[in-house]
């Protein structure tokens, strides 16, 4: 009989075992497995956090900021300076070439800022360059970009997120070949891609290096998992070398598993609440600032970031810590304290609490974990869940009085990507403070950072003391990879893969 | 194999009627055992769900993020307070789970209620008056069972957001195929029926008809469907909350707490296990009775 | 029978015109389009920006007449996020759900069919039994629980199969077992009905009676008959796993239609939730009017009646 069982599961095991892993170290190729496919792989056309990802290995910026100190340094331009408030001339290098080996010039700057900016074309992410007017060849390696307003951080934008394509190439592909076929500078180059199944980046062995460096690991493996179980499970097979977004459970208990680790990583996303203080969507309790600074001080924001999420720093001001112009010393800051709380409740005349619609779209535990929190002073906050479309969407037509969003800033480390934006009375504006907008106004007109830092720094306060919103904390994922893989994580929610090297 | 013939009693005609008898006694009492097992544990599952504020150790509602995830009493570094240990915030699991069953079993039974009512009222009405309007609903049957219910269920989700009440109603409106295929052809049967036709020539109003004369008789289908919806809209709302978009929280549905385990599953298994097995124990039971009703009910399965 | 062919393919069109207006308005209305497309961090005026370049600043009614024109002259149009069209997209990824769909079904019949004779022979005996409780407790189990205790199993402690993805057939076992075992039960309870039925009817006596072997009956006389209603509802199942699929498509990272249909619905591409939805509701009356043309053409009693 034993024999028998011996055969089977020997017939077994040669029909179905599965080809030796093509993961790892020993065929210096990197499998990176995660959960969304970019639907095109052009850049500019599309917003997913994979895609942006990608331009920062196919492409690359004019100048680079640098990871560790946040210095803009220069890439594929060698000088950058503003003429005026409105106009930036630079000046590019003349030894770079793209991947089909077409050289870089001014051409391909001009072509890709006035191509994506052009409303007609339709890129979806046109946000990333829209903030300039155009640009304009100035010498066969040097370019005028005119802004037409003042745009504080168009430098921060030029070293992260504007990327080159080539003008030649392009043109005689066409947009939707192009996301198929995509040509860069950068340190990766798309060697294949399989729609649905994966991508592999092929080390670009001419690479100039410039401030990002050299690519280490000769080969990336792209994969698509949807399920999070099913990515741990490839990592811990060995057919992955790396993963992402993982929570703190599964990576402390991948840290017990043999020949891979879990490290927590802090991103510049911002979750937050935001409460309509103006009244735009009607009566209600949170009208009364007494009332919000009880929910603020009733959230243990230290214990949901520690406990839930493992990571992440509690945030004290609405805007990531690195960003520019974040800082305000003087702004109130809410310590946990539910006594404090109910006394607040009490004199705001809701010593019973009052009851109110909260609606969230991500982190079902950490929203359902602050509606714990609320219940413990009495506030009944029930849980609308939408899909984030839907959500934001009734946030602009004022239907949502309190709510539990996040925003990454586009990895944009400035603040007016975030602070500008939540008050400077657009849709999202549910405060519609007067007083707020006018520092955030002064600080976005200006290009000097004295001034700006002074701006944003009052504005700050203001939304601090006045509780139009509580920053809760930054939001921070698991990476879980083989142990022969040397990566280090940044905040910019970025995976760096031409970084990583095997130990 | 070869001995088919000794084996089945109906090939042989000396034994067929005594095991027919006895084939009909047992194949009875097994119908009622079904029913009884079936039913007993729904009972044991409706009671808990009644009394379980009375049951439940502690407040479902409670949490305690320092006491994340305690293991139930069969693990190591177990907590006695907590018998089946705590959840993603710390919320004693036991309690939880007995909270659960009443939202579990109000999205099976109102779903099963709303759909009946609807499945019914379609099936009965295209059975009894054929012609026109049998066509129209027809139409209206296929074109529901041509929509794949997941896709759709989701898409309406996404759209009025994932509440108790959604679940319910999307669930409800969109289960009633079942119901609309066998009444009508129930109703079918039951219409040509000597006293129908004959209250039909005495000129009862229509509606009478149909409540007394034609409902009774396919009111045992009814059931029996019923309760396969009851298992199929729990097992959906699981589905829904798999894929994000159910019963919303803190209401703790089975469905949900086996979505919530979900990230657990590699590491800490029980999470999941423990609801999942809670949920199929709950669907087994209804389809056992719905087997047994089944069986009892009608001649013509039971061979 | 070409006047029911007829009346058949006008139903379909019905059908899928009414299909198609629901799901337009459905995700439509389910979020803002423009929001969507921007992406999450944009702001209010990029948002504009984006509803004006494509036109969803129209009226929905002259949206969806916009796209029913063109998908009447076969141009599905353009996905909102992809370069491929719609037409192009659907023809990637529709083998990866028929292939899993149509092995899922293999899988239920090769376990339905046994067992249901099986248990149809020995009717109430502990085959019976057994076979019956593990088909109604298969279906008591959420099938993506299902799926990732098998990849634990299978994949990770026992590593005989591939984990996740579809690259080789070997990637297909563990997804179409999952998807199959769950269409188990109704083929093995009509299989097992069907036999009862025939095996008790006169033909099946007579056979018996004049001598013939008995596996020879079995097989050639009794399943040839039972097997005819299987065979219809196994192309309605085949229907059903069409549909069925997104969860397991979700579970085992399979890029089909299912797994499609689910993130253009996260992201409201609606020409791409439109045209999948087509399809699956063509499939499903196309193959419910083979299953009744099946049933005509085996069973000559419906024929002649």
């Amino acid at each position: 009989m034993n024999k028998w069982i011996k055969f089977i599961s020997f017939l077994m095991a040669s029909l179905f075992t599965v080809s030796a892993a093509h993961a790892g170290k020993e065929n210096d190729t990197l499998v990176w497995v995660t959960k969304f496919e970019p639907p095109t792989y052009n850049y500019y056309d599309q917003t997913l956090r994979e895609g942006v990802i990608l331009s920062r290995h196919i492409w690359d910026s004019l100048y680079w900021r640098d990871l560790e100190t946040g210095e803009f340094k220069p890439h594929l331009a060698t000088k950058m300076e503003y003429s005026n408030p409105t106009t930036i001339d630079i000046t590019l290098r003349k030894d770079i070439v793209f991947h089909n080996g077409e050289k870089f010039d001014a051409d391909d700057v001009v072509f890709t800022i006035n191509e994506i900016i052009n409303p007609e074309n339709k890129y979806k992410n046109r946000k990333l360059i829209s903030w300039a007017k155009k640009a304009e060849k100035t010498g066969q390696y040097s370019v005028r970009l005119h802004l037409g307003k003042i745009f504080a951080p168009a430098m921060e934008m030029l070293s992260t997120a504007v990327v080159m394509y080539p003008d030649e190439y392009y043109k005689k592909v066409g947009k939707n070949a192009f996301a198929r076929a995509p040509i860069g500078t950068g340190p990766y180059k798309a060697a294949e891609i399989v729609p649905g199944k994966h991508l592999v980046l092929e080390r670009n062995e001419s690479y100039f290096g410039g401030a990002k460096g050299k690519a280490n690991i000769s080969k990336v493996l792209m994969r698509f998992v949807d399920e999070p179980n099913t990515q741990i499970a490839e990592l811990m097979s060995g057919n992955a070398d790396l993963i992402w977004r993982l929570n703190k459970e599964q990576g402390k208990k991948l840290n017990r598993v043999s020949g891979v680790s879990a490290v927590a990583g802090e991103t510049m996303r911002v979750g937050y609440l935001q409460f309509d203080s103006s009244g735009s969507t009607g009566d209600h309790p949170l009208k009364n600032i007494k009332v919000r600074q009880a929910i603020s001080h009733a959230i243990d924001r230290e214990s949901i970031a520690v406990n839930l999420q493992g990571g992440g720093q509690v945030l004290d001001l609405f805007c990531y810590p690195t960003q520019v112009g974040c800082e305000s010393p003087d702004a109130p800051k809410y310590k946990y304290d539910p006594a404090k709380a109910k006394q607040l409740l009490a004199e705001a005349g809701y010593p019973n609490g009052f009851e109110i619609d909260f609606y969230a779209y991500r982190n079902r535990n950490f929203a359902e974990a602050m509606m714990g929190f609320m219940a413990e002073v009495g506030i009944k906050a029930n849980m609308e869940w939408m899909k984030y479309s839907a959500l934001r969407d009734k946030v602009r037509k004022d239907e949502v009085p309190f709510n539990f969003m996040t925003w990454g800033s586009g990895s944009v480390n400035d603040v007016f990507r975030i602070t500008s934006y939540f008050f400077n009375h657009s849709s999202d504006d549910l405060a519609l403070d007067p007083d707020v907008k006018k520092y955030l106004d002064a600080g976005d007109g200006t290009i000097v950072l004295e001034d700006r830092k002074k701006n944003y720094s009052e504005a700050l306060r203001l939304i601090a003391e006045r509780a139009h919103a509580l920053p809760l904390f930054s939001y921070a994922y698991y990476y879980g990879m083989s142990d022969d893989l040397d990566f280090k994580t940044t905040p910019d929610e970025i995976v760096h893969l031409y970084r990583a090297k095997w130990k | 194999m070869n001995d088919i013939s000794a084996d089945h009693p109906k090939l042989d005609p000396d034994n067929a009627l005594r095991s027919n008898l006895t084939k009909h006694l047992f194949r009875r009492i097994s119908a009622h055992n079904s029913i009884l097992i079936g039913g007993g544990v729904l009972g044991a599952i409706v009671l808990m769900a009644l009394f379980a504020p009375l049951l439940a150790p502690h407040d479902p509602f409670s949490q305690d993020l320092s006491r994340r995830l305690l293991p139930p009493f069969w693990m190591e570094d177990n907590n006695p307070k907590h018998i089946l240990g705590t959840d993603n915030l710390g919320r004693d699991y036991l309690s939880r789970l007995i909270y659960g069953a009443q939202i579990s079993l109000m999205i099976g039974v109102c779903t099963a209620i709303i759909s009946g009512i609807i499945g019914s009222a379609l099936g009965i009405t295209a059975g009894y008056f054929g012609g026109r309007i049998d066509a129209v609903i027809t139409f209206i049957i296929t074109t529901r069972l041509s929509m794949p219910i997941v896709l759709v269920a989701l898409a309406v989700v996404a759209l009025v957001g994932g509440s108790l009440h959604a679940v319910i109603l999307v669930l409800g409106f969109l289960l009633w195929d079942r119901y609309a295929v066998v009444m009508r052809s129930a109703t079918q049967q039951a219409r040509n029926m000597d006293y129908v036709s004959a209250a039909r020539a005495i000129g009862c109003p229509t509606w009478r008809v149909v409540l007394s004369e034609i409902f009774p008789n396919v009111v045992n289908n009814l059931i029996v469907i019923a309760t396969f919806e009851v298992a199929h809209a729990i097992l959906l709302e699981a589905s829904l909350s798999f894929l994000g978009l159910g019963v919303q929280p803190p209401d703790p549905s089975w469905g949900l707490m086996i979505a919530e385990g979900k990230e657990f599953l590699l590491f800490d298994p029980w999470v999941i296990t423990i609801p999942g097995i809670a949920l199929s124990i709950l669907v087994l039971a209804v389809n056992m009775l719905g087997d047994g009703i089944r069986d009892v009910s009608a001649p013509e399965n039971r061979n | 029978m070409l006047n029911f062919t007829v009346r058949r393919i006008v139903l379909v069109m019905l059908v899928a015109l009414t299909v198609s207006v629901i799901a337009f308005f459905l995700v439509r209305l389910s979020g803002d389009l423009a929001t969507a497309l921007a992406g999450e961090d944009a702001n209010a005026q990029e948002i504009a920006d984006i509803k004006k370049i494509y036109g969803l600043d129209r009226p929905l009614i002259v949206q969806y007449a916009d796209w029913l024109l063109s998908a009447l002259r076969g141009d599905f149009g353009a996905s909102l996020y992809f370069p491929e069209t719609v037409g192009e997209l659907v023809a990637m990824r529709l083998p990866t759900t028929l292939l899993l769909a149509f092995s899922g079904l293999v899988v239920s019949l090769l376990i339905g069919i046994p067992f249901g004779v099986i248990a149809a022979l020995k009717p109430d005996s502990w085959v019976d039994r057994i076979s019956m409780s593990i088909a109604v407790a298969g279906q008591a189990i959420p099938t993506f629980w299902m799926g990732l205790m098998l990849m634990v199993l299978f994949g990770l402690i026992l590593r005989l199969t591939p984990i996740s993805g579809d690259e080789s057939w070997q990637h297909f076992i563990l997804p179409a077992f999952t998807l199959g075992y769950y269409s188990t039960p109704p083929i093995m309870r009509l299989t097992r009905s069907g036999m009862l039925e025939v095996l008790s009817a006169d033909y099946i006596r007579t056979a018996y009676a004049k001598g013939l072997k008995p596996l020879r009956v079995l097989f050639k006389h009794a399943l040839r008959n039972a097997v005819i209603p299987v065979v219809a509802l196994a192309s309605v199942q085949f229907g059903h796993m069409l549909s069925g699929a997104i969860v397991i498509e979700s579970v085992f990272a399979m890029q089909g239609i299912g797994y499609l249909a689910w993130e253009s619905i996260l992201r409201n591409d609606i020409a791409v939730i439109q045209a999948i939805l087509l399809i699956v509701c063509l499939f499903y009356v196309g193959l419910t009017f083979i299953s009744d043309l099946l049933n005509a053409w085996l069973d000559p009693r419906i024929r002649v009646s």
